[in-house]
Order: structure tokens, then C-alpha cells, then sequence
């Protein structure tokens, strides 16, 4: 996707993104433990963002941890859907909102324990 | 079509029910807006994008797997810009259309797939996308 993009955009045009990642170096014990998540919201990258993008062509590359925004983020939704259960329920059934629930239990102890971060890039075209 | 097909049910439904009521109070309370966000992205790391990006009317953006509309949708309305909003799901960008011709926002939508953009080289003045697979 990095170079689709980098493709379609003009000659110094900046690309800014956030993306959730799992850490470098996954064990088979890290994948099992991710794998308990029912679908997933993370990409497995072999190297860091930077570099990927780096080799992409993009100049100027910048690459923040927003992780700890990230697992406050997922602990609103959860608190969220909690307080207000009665018509999500309704609208999802629930298994389902249930199943939504320890899916972001699952995110939360991911993400503290670092098998997932999540970052913001931004690169040039150069 | 037979890609469409297997890219997920899960992600068809979201986005067939991001419009309502609930969801869209839980999205006001967590992420500050009511696009159908389906990313972690929230109105403030929205505005960051828009300052990093320097969007503004007369530039083009595009915005990568924007399923129902966020953030490119609200970037379009808080900045002037243009956008072109991509994603594989039909159900996504439809709502994200949706929203477009309610709120009068120089926006498009259109079905694709990330890594297969089926736009000419070098039309775009920036990109984003917010926590995307590929």
C-alpha cells in the first residue's frame, strides 16, 4: 500500500498515517497469544515503519509512538459500549457485543504488553 | 468482485451499522465526531493530520482505506480541502458518499484496494490512512 501510494502522489507531497503494528521479532507464543483476538486490527511488519518507508522513496521520514493515546483510546470504546449496553446489545446480540467487549480486553493487555504498538508516520515524496 | 467477496463480513457489517444511534453516540464521547469512525483516530490526532499535511481548499487528499468516511470526510469539512476517499467495501463508502452530499464536501468516494489505487500517478497533493491493513 506504501508504494500505491507513494505512486499516486506528486513529487513532495507528504503522507502522514497511523497504523497498528505488531512488534519486530513475533514469537510463535506472541502469535498464538494475538490469535485469541477474533479478526484483527494490526499489521505484522518485519521491520519498522520507518525503514519500510524509507525504502518506499519517501524523505524526511518521522515515526512517533502513540501507543499510550492508543490504549486510552480502546479503554473509552470499552466504557463506552459498557455504559450504553442496552441498544448495542440490541443491535448486535449478545454474543456479539460480548465478543466485541473482550476483543478490546484483548487490545488493551496487547498493546500494555507490547506485542502491538501504534504509530504515526510521515514521509515526503521525494 | 470475487476479492470484494472475500474481503471480510465483519467489515461489510460495521459499516452497515456505524450510522446508528448508538454507535454514533460512543463515537461522539471517544473520538469527537460522528463520521462512522472505524479506526482509533481521534478528532485531535484528525486536526494533526491536517496541520502535518497542510490541507487546505485547492489541495487534493487522499485518504486510504477510509471506511465509512473518517477521517477524510471531516479533514474535507474542517479544512476546505478536497478529498478522495478510498476503500474495498461498497457498504463503507456509501455511507461515506452519503455523508458527502449531506454536508455539501468536496469529497469522492471510491471502491478500491489500497495497494491497487486505481488513480493516475502523481495526482495527489497528500495521503493519510489510520490503522489500515496493508
Amino acid at each position: 500500500m506504501l508504494r500505491a501510494t507513494h505512486s499516486v502522489l506528486k513529487s513532495g507531497a507528504g503522507n502522514c498515517f497511523y497504523v497498528i503494528s505488531t512488534k519486530p521479532g513475533l514469537t510463535d507464543a506472541d502469535r498464538r497469544r494475538l490469535a485469541k483476538r477474533e479478526g484483527n486490527e494490526h499489521v505484522e511488519s518485519p521491520v519498522p515503519y520507518g525503514q519500510l518507508m524509507r525504502e518506499t522513496g519517501f524523505i524526511d521520514v518521522e515515526v512517533s509512538d502513540v501507543t499510550p493515546d492508543y490504549i486510552v483510546t480502546i479503554r473509552a470504546w470499552k466504557s463506552e459500549w459498557e455504559a450504553d449496553s442496552d441498544p448495542l446489545i440490541e443491535l448486535f446480540g449478545e454474543e456479539e457485543f460480548s465478543r466485541r467487549i473482550h476483543n478490546r480486553i484483548l487490545d488493551i493487555s496487547n498493546a500494555e504488553d507490547g506485542l502491538v504498538q501504534r504509530f504515526r508516520a510521515f514521509g515526503v515524496k521525494a | 468482485m470475487a476479492e470484494y467477496a472475500g474481503l471480510g463480513a465483519e467489515f461489510r457489517e460495521r459499516y452497515r451499522i456505524v450510522t446508528d444511534p448508538a454507535m454514533i453516540r460512543a463515537e461522539r464521547s471517544v473520538i469527537g465526531g460522528d463520521y462512522g469512525a472505524s479506526s482509533y483516530t481521534t478528532m485531535e490526532q484528525a486536526d494533526y493530520l491536517a496541520q502535518c499535511l497542510q490541507l487546505r481548499p485547492g489541495r487534493l487528499l487522499l485518504d486510504v482505506g477510509s471506511g465509512s468516511g473518517w477521517p477524510g470526510n471531516y479533514l474535507a469539512a474542517s479544512t476546505g480541502c478536497n478529498a478522495v476517499l478510498s476503500d474495498p467495501t461498497l457498504e463503507g463508502m456509501a455511507v461515506a458518499a452519503q455523508r458527502s452530499r449531506s454536508d455539501r464536501l468536496a469529497t469522492t468516494s471510491v471502491v478500491a484496494y489500497g495497494d491497487a489505487l486505481p488513480f493516475r500517478s502523481e495526482v495527489f497533493d497528500a495521503a493519510t490512512s489510520s490503522d489500515v491493513f496493508c
